[in-house]
């Protein structure tokens, strides 16, 4: 009975993550989420040069 | 390896890791109560501030973290401003957002998200995790829970859980 229950249980578990990961992948443009982080990464990045090379670069 | 090098091999690092960890971050939050909209607008926030910090020892927990203390930022922002319409009595409390902001997950997921929020917050935190299949060792990292504390809290959750779904069957 209680081999039943969580074999069930974990089951249950891996169809949800399998339709809610789905399902937010369809309501979330990931792909457009993900060039705004990297855009964003980028510029941090370019800020980040600038500061490291200024004291050399003067 | 230049300074050029080492940057663009981390950059492809971190990119790998915000391509695999967005949707599982996002799930996260959306399951202790987050829309989506709101819960993807902390996580993207929350991985620029990872990026900041790469390479980081723990970045799978510091996104966590950051990403949950931006939503608690913006419920408690959204909490004060209900407070004020309340106060200020001629305007009208704010709505529950409307349905076709909420995520549209199919009913079993819904049922379970009913189930879990019944839970106790620690016992919680960890049964979604373990629905995003990470292992016992990864759910101590990222709730910074004992190994100990993990095993007991996700062996009351799933015994909980169980007799909720028994109790609903034979409703």
């Amino acid at each position: 009975m209680d081999n039943d229950e969580n074999f069930e249980l974990d089951q249950l578990l891996a169809r949800v993550r399998e339709s809610a990961f789905r399902s937010l992948a369809e309501v979330i443009d990931v792909e457009q989420r993900l060039n705004a982080i990297r855009q964003a990464c980028a510029a941090q990045e370019a800020g980040t040069v600038s500061t490291k090379t200024s004291p050399t670069s003067s | 390896m230049s300074e050029q090098d080492v940057i663009q091999d981390s950059g492809q690092e971190f990119d790998k890791f915000a391509s695999e960890n967005f949707i599982p971050v996002t799930w996260s939050l959306v399951a202790q109560g987050a829309t989506p909209e709101q819960a993807a607008d902390v996580v993207q926030e929350a991985m620029v501030e990872t990026w900041c910090k790469w390479p980081h020892s723990s970045p799978h927990a510091f996104v966590r973290l950051v990403a949950k203390r931006k939503l608690i930022d913006i419920w408690r922002k959204s909490k004060t401003e209900r407070d004020k319409h309340g106060r200020l009595a001629a305007l009208p409390d704010r709505q529950v957002p409307p349905a076709d902001e909420q995520v549209v997950f199919d009913t079993e997921v819904h049922q379970l998200l009913d189930l879990i929020a019944q839970l106790p917050q620690q016992q919680r935190l960890v049964i979604i995790l373990k629905i995003e299949d990470r292992s016992l060792e990864e759910i101590a990292e990222l709730t910074g829970q004992k190994l100990s504390t993990v095993r007991s809290n996700l062996r009351h959750a799933r015994n909980k859980l169980k007799q909720m779904i028994r109790a609903r069957k034979e409703e």
